[in-house]
């Protein structure tokens, strides 16, 4: 009888603390939830409007979208007139999570790329950027695996042009979809 | 007064967690490439020790010793998940370097070793003080060690000057630099606790000594070790 005493005292003690702690938790939650959301907003804004500077303000577009496509956002200028689109991807490369923010214009056209994260081996994204493989991908429309990659960053470069590709279908999908 | 100086001062120096007790050591590798990243995990993991000891020396009584580690880490967890909640909310630079390892503070060697070698035994005000005195003496070693490494490996301190003094030598800022360094620290610190303390022996054998729960192990006690 003692035994299966001790074990109720020690599992009500258990439950005790946790709920305290869940308390706790829940307090500094209700604390955070508001400046967590504005920094995640304001990051995200950041990113769309380093590839998309005459955008005032960003809206996200809903929807599914193939794999890989990780959100995509509908730039409007202070007019509130559409200034193409903001997509934001997360291919592979030599290693998984290559995150890029593309803007496409409303016809498929690309016209900025920013890398938002990648763990490549160190070194290579900046061999695919300094060997003009972005530049290369501005103002096209479609085939984007038929442009040239960098020579000896081939895995990095592709990772990148899947990206680019992922955002340029998903922006016709959604102009065609109205 | 003594022992409250000592319970603050001992973590520093003499029972310092990272360069003696070598304890905490995933971190100090992981965050210690860049100044502002070994800053900021001390301070964060310095709060979590402090509150956690605090909080299971006021329980320590309560606790039953059955399901005491389920109930340190409840503590721990909560606290951690405090400092990520409120980084992630005001100050969310620290917490983007930080990344993975802000979370396994949970799992931090330092702060359960306290909690069970020391907390659990002593009174508020003294476990408090150890745990202000190790959280100093982890974020002092992350500080030196993060500004060896980045001053070498990037060229720079505290992300200044933008573009680096000298080319950087890579390898500080790698993997394997980290180990170099960590190396030569314990070293030094041998090397300069052998000639300034004189209640200092050095290693000349590996036991049970350093292990965090020496304190409290039975087998200790008795002469032994986990072996025997």
């Amino acid at each position: 009888m003692r035994n299966v005493k001790s074990i109720a005292v020690a599992a009500l003690t258990l439950t005790l603390i946790c709920a305290v702690v869940v308390a706790a938790l829940a307090g500094t939650n209700l604390l955070t939830k508001g400046p967590i959301a504005e920094n995640e907003r304001l990051a995200t804004e950041n990113a769309c409007k380093a590839v998309m500077p005459t955008a005032a303000t960003f809206e996200t577009v809903d929807g599914t979208f193939a794999d890989g496509v990780v959100a995509v956002y509908e730039g409007k200028d202070a007019d509130g007139a559409s200034t193409g689109y903001v997509v934001k991807t997360s291919t592979r490369g030599k290693s998984k999570d290559l995150v890029l923010m593309t803007a496409v214009a409303a016809d498929g056209t690309v016209y900025g790329i920013e890398v938002v994260s990648e763990s490549e081996t160190a070194g290579y994204m900046n061999k695919v950027k300094k060997g003009g493989l972005f530049d290369r991908l501005v103002g096209v429309s479609e085939e984007c695996g038929a442009v040239d990659g960098v020579a000896g960053a081939t895995k990095t470069s592709n990772g990148v042009k899947d990206g680019v590709a992922l955002a340029v279908d998903a922006v016709k999908e959604v102009v065609a979809n109205g | 007064m003594g022992k409250y100086k000592e319970s603050f001062t001992k973590g520093i120096v003499k029972e310092n967690p990272v360069l003696r007790l070598v304890l905490g050591t995933c971190p100090t590798l992981a965050v210690s490439t860049t100044v502002i990243g070994g800053l900021g995990m001390g301070v964060a993991a310095t709060f979590v020790l402090v509150c956690s000891n605090i909080v299971i020396s006021l329980l320590r009584k309560l606790i039953p010793s059955m399901v005491r580690l389920p109930a340190y880490i409840v503590v721990i967890a909560g606290f951690t998940t405090i400092v990520q909640m409120l980084l992630k909310a005001f100050v969310p630079s620290i917490d983007q370097i930080l990344g993975i390892y802000l979370p396994l503070i949970v799992v931090n060697c330092i702060i359960l070793g306290r909690a069970e070698a020391y907390a659990g035994k002593h009174s508020v005000g003294l476990s408090a003080l150890d745990g202000l005195g190790m959280g100093v003496g982890f974020t002092a070693a992350l500080v030196l060690m993060s500004a060896i490494r980045e001053f070498f490996g990037s060229g720079t301190l505290a992300g200044w000057p933008e573009n680096g003094m000298f080319p950087a030598i890579a390898v500080f800022a790698a993997p394997a630099g980290g180990f170099f360094v960590f190396g030569l620290l314990i070293w030094a610190t041998n090397k300069l606790s052998a000639k300034f303390d004189k209640e200092f022996t050095p290693k000349t054998s590996f036991d049970c000594s350093a292990c965090p729960h020496a304190a409290s192990c039975e087998k200790m006690t008795m002469g032994g070790g986990c072996d025997e």
